[in-house]
């Protein structure tokens, strides 16, 4: 079939369709507010509109903490991922990706953990999206804390189906699909989490992201070097949570003063 | 009508496969010359009784018993494909390959949306295995203390097989239902929780550097479309080979 | 004995001249008593809450209608991703934008089609098409507008239960759509709901669940009430052999209906309590969803759902097919003027299929792990339940020797129903054989199979039921030159739709596959005829538009026509055209005297047909005007 037959063929179908619409109208549903999926451009657009012009409510004395989480004992020598499963994820990796359960730097530092402030108060509301982006079949970053009410986009890089399984256990789960590559959804969490929660792809097994969802943006991941920070925390005492998924949660009691920048050190044990 | 189906059939690579190719051949033929009897008789009633050339018409219609001989005669060939065709290669179909032959014996677990291959290793018993120990290096929950567990392989996507051996696929599933389907193989076995069901074929073929596909055949949710698995048909140096070389399942759990 | 050329009305003899007046007169006062007490019937109860069975026919079928329309876009929607995997609706030229605005960010972001939305459509146009069109349609509008007229009742055994059973049914189609407006969206687990899948669904499947037991609920209420009004409201003299074949399809499909639909409420209400209460009847133990253990699940078993859900829905197949075949037969008789042949066997081959149909409900499941002995019943159950359909096809196709065909647009769509349904019953044959099924089990044939029976065949026979009978229902006929191209344009394009699907089912193609199959190499070669099916499904719906309009145009401009435009036997044509509404169908009781379809009766010269409510005794002569048998049928005539 010429293109031109096609194209007067679908111009048929449309008309039609035009007049049946009315009548089809009840089964389809208009875009909901809650984790409604935008496209790439809206996406863009939006966030461009949203970008921040100044830093909010900068707290004038505020402290910063910066700290270091550190791993004892010999690092756990973690499986490469079987991506053979999927040929398109296993040829982004030319070399096999190890599974990032557990990731130790060079200098002994333990990266991948959640490190927030426990009894903070809320603080400004976040204008950044977070992202979750999944490329090379594998969640980019591994964990991470969201505020509130902020947006997270969740994109697709790979040229293959990934679903975005969320189990939070305040929030409504969902579970969406994102079949072509470049793709954008949003998601908003609108209540507080305790504790970390799984996100997963069903399709490739191996994928997993943590991810937290916090009143205040008090909050920080732990870097490949360990290093951490967290800033703008105005002066008090708090409780100071890290989170590793492997090794569990820690706790230390701070004290910052005005404009202080304290230095704290985690250590898990292996 | 074998040749004529083929055509449109994908390729037949198993050992009971030319069977069922064939059932399908004579049913699809006979599905053939009653559609067209019936076609052309059809056609030329409506020529000769349109109103125009017959304006009355005659109440008894016809006397004939053509019909019921017809209807006699479609009865005595489903008897026949049943009786001499589809329940005694069904009852092959079901029968297990004997011990002699030496049959490959694998567990299959299908889950959303992947295939796990579970294979014994070389002490030929498969690894105990626990609900609690499921993780995602661990996708069966192999219990990695238990000795027979040592030595097993789970692959994920990857099944492999040896030419002219008869393979066992125990086939399961951790969650919803799939359905184990091999087109080339003209394997299709439903992979139901709770059940184990045993699917038995002998590929006839290697199938050289490009493998073939398991696909899934039941709706098991968003990702059904690409629950695409691959597999292997070795020979017996390259299955041993890859059987061998492949690493252990304990080795990859962490934690 | 009364002299010659008088007729009984009633319990009066009187000449058919007088006999004719006193229809008219009757006919005028009934008008007049219409007009006059027309307040005393509320607009509400007359035509919201109508206890006539002719109005909730009406009822029935406008809102079936809509359900037909709506679960043929959904799928129309499904084409596109198949058509085009992945590509963005916003390219569909003119309404692309609004279609993706319309269908949300949610389920088309960016207007590419998201799986979990390709898999609603698929289960909403199921369950649409199966339990909210063609069910109503042809058992909720055809049986109740045809049935009381045909066995000459005025109304339904239970008025009221029969105005329940439409008001079961709307809110339960309305249940059913908004599940599209839920978190997650519509069910998404096939028309079949197969748990654990439906189990872990979305809140859909659990409105789902909700809108099949109103569904199944007015099914039943429908179902007791067409037994009842057949077994005791036939007219004198309507003994059960000379009941209209339509009438025999009915009341079997009732039987099935009411036989049937106890066990998958049963099986619904179960799978209700496993989503909603943390039961597991269809969940067995060691459960792990997305690599998590499912705490409730254990002991119980997937395929239990399997065997209650198909104990149900096999019987409903012929519940889809059984009722057509039913206005076929009526129609066939009509536009051959001759009696239907081998009447008494069609009867016993309908109520054979009838009974054969509650034993052959596995073979929907030979992959799911059967031994040898247990297929072996099944695969025989199929062969014998193939016999009656042979019979029914063959007494219907036999039927045409010796006619006098009159091609007009209902025949035309009763005469193929039945190649149509012959390509769908045989291709049932190598699916019924489990040898054979095992390449084509869950895959394009078995779509292809049970669409020819259901779309090209049932539907057929329903617009042949439509264009049939809208001259009884609203004084007019319906255009037949649009007719004529609505039906030629249906039948090129449906043909188109569904033949290249065995092409693909040969090839292995799985159904249910979001992308159509190209991700795999052994759908490559197959692959084009995606966009062929397409192309060929949009331009059915542009063949739709001739009946669309016909349909509204023909009930306010149609040609009007006499009570019995079609010459026909059977007593529907003996009540007043578009008999009123509330005041019972036939002036004056019919008594029935013969077979249903005595055309063409040798010896008889006056005309090619009698009724089946004119006496015998008298040699009538034929009426004036358009062959009317004159005062001889007695409520026919318009004033």
């Amino acid at each position: 079939m010429s293109a031109r037959k096609y194209l007067s063929l679908l111009f048929a179908f449309m008309l039609a369709f035009a007049l049946a619409c009315g009548k089809g109208k009840e089964v389809v549903d208009e875009g909901e507010d809650d984790g409604a999926l935008k496209t790439a451009d809206t996406a863009a657009t939006s966030t461009a509109a949203a970008t921040p012009a100044a830093a909010p409510v900068a707290v004038a004395d505020a402290a910063t903490i910066n700290g270091l989480v550190k791993f004892e004992g010999a690092a756990p020598n973690m499986p490469a991922i079987p991506m053979g499963a999927d040929p398109y994820c296993a040829s982004q990796h030319p070399t096999p990706a190890k599974d990032e359960e557990v990731v130790v730097g060079p200098g002994g530092e333990l990266a991948n953990v959640i490190v927030w402030v426990k009894n903070a108060p809320n603080g400004p509301a976040a204008t950044t999206p977070a992202v979750l982006d999944q490329r090379g079949c594998q969640y980019h970053p591994h964990v991470q804390a969201v505020q509130v009410g902020q947006t997270l986009q969740i994109k697709n890089s790979d040229n293959t189906l990934h679903n975005v399984h969320a189990m939070p256990a305040v929030n409504s789960q969902f579970n969406e699909g994102q079949p072509v590559q470049g793709m954008v959804s949003e998601k908003k969490f609108d209540k507080v989490e305790g504790t970390p929660f799984r996100v997963k792809c069903d399709v490739h097994g191996w994928m997993k992201s943590w991810m937290i969802v916090l009143p205040h943006p008090y909050h920080s991941t732990s870097a490949m070097n360990g290093t951490f920070s967290i800033a703008n925390l105005p002066p008090g005492n708090y409780t100071l949570v890290a989170w590793h998924e492997k090794y569990g949660q820690q706790e230390q009691q701070v004290t910052v003063g005005a404009k202080e920048q304290k230095q704290i050190t985690f250590t898990f044990k292996g | 009508m074998r040749n004529f189906l083929a055509k449109y059939m994908p390729p037949d690579y198993s050992a009971h496969g030319p069977a069922l190719d064939q059932l399908n051949a004579v049913v699809h033929t006979l599905m053939l010359i009653l559609f067209v009897i019936w076609g052309l008789l059809f056609a030329y009633m409506l020529w000769r009784f349109r109103a125009s050339k017959q304006p009355k018409a005659v109440y008894h219609g016809t006397h004939s018993h053509l019909s019921t001989y017809a209807e006699a005669g479609v009865a005595v060939v489903e008897v026949i494909l049943l009786v001499g065709f589809s329940i005694p290669l069904w009852y092959r179909w079901t029968q297990r390959p004997e011990p002699a032959k030496n049959p490959i014996e694998v567990r299959l677990v299908a889950e959303q949306f992947a295939w796990n291959v579970h294979y014994p290793g070389p002490d030929g018993v498969f690894g105990k295995m626990n609900v609690k120990l499921v993780s995602s290096s661990n996708p069966l929950g192999l219990d990695p203390n238990d000795p027979t567990a040592k030595d097993d392989v789970v692959t994920l996507n990857q099944l492999h097989m040896q030419v002219n051996r008869p393979i066992i696929v125990r086939i399961t599933s951790k969650d919803v239902i799939h359905s184990f389907s091999l087109p080339y193989m003209r394997v299709k076995q439903d992979a139901l929780p709770g059940m184990e069901v045993p699917v038995h074929f002998t590929p006839i073929k290697t199938s050289g550097t490009e493998p073939w596909e398991i696909a899934c055949a039941q709706l098991c949710g968003l990702g059904h479309y690409r629950m695409r698995g691959q597999y292997h048909v070795h020979t017996k140096a390259d299955f041993d080979k890859w059987y061998a070389s492949e690493p252990r399942a304990v080795a990859n759990i962490s934690g | 004995m009364p002299p010659k050329r008088q007729i009984r009305v009633g319990t009066q003899w009187m000449y058919a001249r007088d006999a004719q007046r006193a229809l008219e007169e009757a006919i005028r006062v009934s008008e007049d008593e219409q007009r006059e007490h027309g307040h005393h019937v509320p607009f509400i109860r007359k035509y919201v809450f109508s206890t006539d069975h002719k109005w909730i026919g009406i009822q029935y079928a406008i809102t079936a209608l809509t359900f037909l329309l709506i679960g043929f876009s959904l799928m129309l929607l499904m084409r596109w991703q198949l058509a085009f995997p992945g590509r963005s609706m916003t390219e569909i030229p003119i309404i692309g934008s609004f279609l993706v605005k319309f269908l949300g960010q949610s389920n088309v972001p960016g207007g590419v089609m998201l799986p979990e939305f390709y898999n609603q459509l698929g289960a909403m146009h199921g369950t649409i098409m199966v339990f909210l069109a063609i069910v109503p349609l042809a058992v909720g509008a055809f049986g109740n507008y045809v049935v009381p007229l045909q066995i000459g009742a005025p109304d339904m055994a239970f008025p009221k239960l029969n105005m329940m059973s439409y008001w079961c049914y709307l809110p339960g189609g309305i249940l059913m759509l908004s599940s599209f407006f839920f978190p997650g969206g519509a069910a998404n687990s096939g028309w079949t709901s197969y748990p654990p899948l439906s189990i872990i669904a979305t809140q859909g499947q659990t409105i789902w669940i909700l809108g099949m037991v109103l569904l199944i609920t007015s099914s039943l209420l429908g179902s007791v009430n067409f037994i009842v009004t057949i077994f005791q409201l036939r007219a004198k003299g309507l003994t059960f052999m000379r009941l209209p074949f339509f009438v025999w399809a009915q009341l079997v499909t009732s039987f099935l209906l009411l036989l049937a639909f106890p066990p998958l409420e049963a099986a619904a209400i179960l799978q209700l309590m496993d989503r909603v209460a943390g039961t597991s009847f269809f969940l067995p133990s060691g459960l792990v969803i997305s690599g998590t253990p499912l705490t409730n699940a254990g002991g119980g078993n997937p395929l239990l759902w399997q065997h209650l859900f198909w104990f149900l829905a096999h019987p409903e197949v012929y519940v889809l097919i059984l009722p057509g075949m039913g206005i076929i037969s009526e129609v066939i008789a009509n536009n051959t003027r001759k009696p239907l042949w081998g009447y008494k066997s069609l009867v016993g081959a309908g109520v054979f299929l009838g009974f054969m149909s509650f034993v052959v409900w596995a073979h929907h499941m030979f992959m799911t792990g059967m031994g040898t002995v247990i297929s072996a019943f099944f695969q025989t159950t199929t062969m014998i339940i193939s016999i009656p359909s042979v019979i029914i096809l063959t007494a219907l196709i036999m039927s045409l020797w010796g006619a006098s065909i009159r091609f007009t647009v209902p025949m035309l769509f009763a005469l193929a129903f039945l190649p149509m349904f012959g390509i769908g019953g045989l291709t049932g044959l190598p699916l019924g054989l489990a040898a054979a099924d095992i390449h084509l089990h869950d895959t394009y044939y078995v779509i292809g199979h049970f669409h020819y029976v259901v779309a090209p065949g049932t539907i057929f026979a329903m617009f042949a039921g439509i264009y049939y009978w809208f001259p009884k229902a609203t004084g007019r006929q319906m255009n037949e030159k649009l007719g004529k191209i609505h039906f030629w344009l249906s039948l090129i394009c449906i043909n188109c739709v569904f033949m290249p699907m065995f092409y693909q089912g040969l090839a292995g193609v799985s159904r249910r596959l979001y992308d159509g199959g190209a991700q795999y190499a052994h759908a490559k070669p197959v692959i084009w005829s995606n966009l062929f099916i397409s192309s060929a499904a949009w331009l059915l719906l542009v063949a739709q538009i001739p009946f669309i309009f016909n349909f509204f145009y023909s009930i306010f401009k149609g040609q009007r026509v006499g009570a019995n435009h079609w010459q026909a036997t059977t007593l529907e044509w003996a009540a007043a055209t578009s008999p009123p509404l509330a005041h019972g169908n036939f002036a004056v009781a019919p008594v029935v005297y013969r077979g249903p379809y005595e055309y063409s009766v040798p010896g008889y010269e006056a005309a090619d047909y009698l009724p089946q409510n004119v006496p015998d005794e008298p040699a009538l002569p034929p009426a004036t005007g358009g062959g009317m048998l004159g005062a001889a049928a007695v409520a026919q005539k318009e004033s």
